[in-house]
């Protein structure tokens, strides 16, 4: 389900089309893939012989985590069988979205990257709670040729 | 005690109901009248409440003390003490009513009506989990910097 926030009326001033594109953060996670490739090309070439773990996090309903202004919300109105509907969380059709939701999902990765480099970080007292409710991995197969 | 071993603050009940029905606009849109129309207030005489920005989070004073040496961290500070603000070039009141109606007049996208038995637990969902506020039609010109907006659905 999309708000086409980028459809304009007679105005052709659409919500998208007002948008001030240059004060956004540029889109990093869009360059996960390559990003991702390049640092498992880099552990590969100096560590050989070891496992390479990787971690990938699906946030469920990301933009619903996150509330919309009321400025922006009053800018995000639809109607639906007859009721006027006020958008309180980030929409798919909000072309800065995606920047946006990048402060966020930049910071995650910052912190779980900074946790891991941590030598005082003591995995077995601290850790989060919910993570006991997480059904236990199956252990990896052992690649043909690894040591 | 660490930050993530604090309990949650609790949250004030609020008076708007998030069901798909016609009582339920009235009611939010009466509520939403005795603040002029503005959501902002609305949130603001509930608070701290489900409503509230970042209410899904702990506060950003308790995060502070994790993230402040982050350099996202201003950002992300406002997005959960204000909600997400799109920066948008301004609009006439005159261009903004024109707008209205037209939207108004035209109605959703023709996918909209095409999947509507797909997208009806979508909108439905979005009401339940209080992230859509039904609100009576009628009131669309009273909220102040309103724009209303199309509906779609990707083909499936």
């Amino acid at each position: 389900m999309t708000h086409d926030q980028s459809f304009p009326g007679p105005s052709g001033l659409s919500v998208n089309l007002r948008l001030k594109k240059e004060d956004l953060p540029p889109i990093m996670y869009s360059w996960v893939l390559l990003r991702t490739i390049h640092y498992i090309c880099t552990l590969r070439s100096h560590h050989p012989n070891t496992k390479i773990f990787i971690y990938k996090v699906d946030l469920d309903a990301a933009y619903h985590r996150c509330h919309l202004s009321c400025e922006t919300a009053a800018e995000s109105l639809t109607i639906y069988n007859n009721l006027l509907l006020m958008a309180l969380r980030m929409t798919f059709g909000g072309s800065p979205c995606p920047s946006l939701w990048g402060y966020i999902s930049e910071m995650l990765a910052d912190v779980c990257n900074a946790l891991i480099q941590n030598p005082d970080w003591d995995h077995t007292s601290l850790f989060d709670p919910l993570s006991l409710k997480v059904d236990q991995a199956k252990p990896f197969p052992e690649p043909v040729g690894v040591k | 005690m660490l930050l993530y071993q604090q309990p949650p603050s609790p949250l004030n009940p609020i008076p708007l109901s998030f069901v798909k029905s016609k009582e339920a606009s009235v009611q939010n849109a009466e509520v939403l009248k005795k603040f002029n129309y503005d959501l902002g207030k609305l949130i603001a005489s509930m608070h701290p409440s489900p409503l509230s920005f970042g209410s899904e989070f702990k506060s950003s004073i308790d995060l502070d003390k994790l993230l402040h040496i982050h350099p996202y961290w201003s950002k992300v500070k406002d997005i959960l003490d204000k909600g997400v603000k799109f920066l948008l070039l301004p609009i006439s009141k005159e261009e903004r009513e024109m707008d209205l109606d037209f939207h108004l007049n035209r109605g959703n996208h023709k996918s909209a009506e095409k999947f509507k038995e797909m997208m009806g637990p979508f909108v439905t969902e979005d009401m339940i989990c209080g992230f859509a506020l039904p609100l009576r039609i009628e009131i669309l010109h009273k909220i102040p910097m309103s724009s209303l907006v199309p509906l779609g659905l990707d083909d499936p």
